[in-house]
């Protein structure tokens, strides 16, 4: 037998057969170089198997949670500023599909093909012009679009509060 | 303190139980830490590497399938963060493993080292801290947090073969280190 790296790693790594390992006996109990280099491969395992664990850095569990909540209350303001442009958008919806419906009422009678064409007319007028009318019908539908727009808006205030109350808790 | 097992403190943060993570950084942040310095070479890196790791554990929580070992899930992203740091800072790195070629090219710094070293395993210890990122990555998972090579070489995403050539190159090294130096001699004293 000849000691070769892979010999040596074998016999740290236990994967030496009886054989194997009898051979090895009896090669270095007549040469000095072999048993030198048997010594130190093992030298170099128990040492390796000394190298401490370094402690880290003490706030490093404070730190990195306080990093977590961080992130996660930015996700949370995105999410609400999200939840605000929906709201928005809804609020435009409800208006715009309220006023339609003020105009359809007063033109149901008209069936010419220009229908659309006043109504759009109508529409921008009504956005253009300074003094707006505030007749009982337009005041009905502007006031129960914003009432739609407190429920929407109260409905995700109450959901932003319950999972922020629900995180802290969690989190605590 | 919640006496947990790693698998259950892992799904409470997954089903919402943020504060639960704080457990697995208090089990992994030391063994991390040391992986890092070892590899990073610099106390400041290291801990920023460390916080940066156990960001991205928590956020990518949720893709951790439990198909592997929490550790060995967790110590690719460590490595991955600091092969990042190391990028960054551009030094000198070659991702490819096609072949194992982490020579230790020591150099003036082997003569350094052996001149401050009281004794052998003071020389080792201060060796093992200039290693190659790959080898000293190996080493540390091998020999502090018991991973098998094959758990090694699903963080490294090397094969098992080129794994097992890193920790036996480096143990050669370290091996005809101790005896340029005629530390061996001690041994036979």
């Amino acid at each position: 037998m000849k000691i070769t790296d892979e010999i040596l790693n074998k016999l740290i790594d236990n994967e030496l057969n009886k054989k194997e390992i009898e051979e090895l006996h009896d090669l270095i109990k007549h040469d000095e170089a072999a048993l030198i280099k048997v010594k130190t491969h093992q030298m170099v395992d128990s040492v390796l198997k000394k190298i401490d664990i370094e402690a880290a850095p003490e706030d490093t569990t404070a730190v990195v949670m306080d990093r977590i909540s961080n992130s996660l209350l930015v996700n949370e303001n995105k999410n609400g500023f999200i939840k605000i442009i929906v709201s928005s958008f809804v609020f435009l919806l409800v208006i715009t599909i309220g006023f339609l419906f003020s105009i359809t009422d007063e033109t149901q009678a008209d069936e010419s093909p220009s229908f659309v064409s006043e109504i759009i007319n109508k529409f921008v007028s009504y956005f253009s012009s300074i003094e707006i009318s505030f007749d009982s019908n337009l005041m009905l539908i502007i006031g129960g679009a914003l009432t739609l727009l407190f429920l929407i808006s109260g409905y995700f205030m109450l959901e932003e509060h319950k999972s922020f109350k629900q995180k802290l808790e969690n989190y605590f | 303190m919640k006496n947990l097992t790693e698998l259950e403190i892992i799904e409470s943060v997954k089903k919402g139980n943020h504060g639960d993570f704080s457990l697995l950084i208090d089990i992994y942040k030391d063994r991390a830490f040391t992986l890092l310095k070892k590899m990073l070479k610099n106390e400041m890196d290291a801990e920023e590497a460390l916080q940066d790791s156990f960001l991205k554990a928590f956020n990518s929580l949720s893709s951790f399938r439990q198909d592997s070992k929490f550790s060995t899930w967790f110590y690719r992203i460590v490595y991955n963060t600091a092969l990042s740091v190391i990028a960054s800072k551009k030094r000198k790195i070659r991702m490819e493993m096609s072949s194992v070629e982490d020579h230790f090219d020591l150099g003036d710094v082997d003569n350094e080292i052996y001149a401050k070293s009281e004794n052998s395993t003071d020389y080792m210890l201060k060796i093992v801290d200039r290693l190659p990122v790959r080898n000293a990555l190996v080493i540390i998972l091998f020999y502090i947090d018991n991973l098998s090579l094959n758990e090694i070489s699903n963080v490294l995403n090397i094969s098992l073969v080129n794994t097992k050539v890193l920790l036996h190159r480096s143990r050669n090294e370290l091996r005809e280190l101790i005896m340029k130096h005629n530390y061996h001699e001690e041994l036979l004293s």
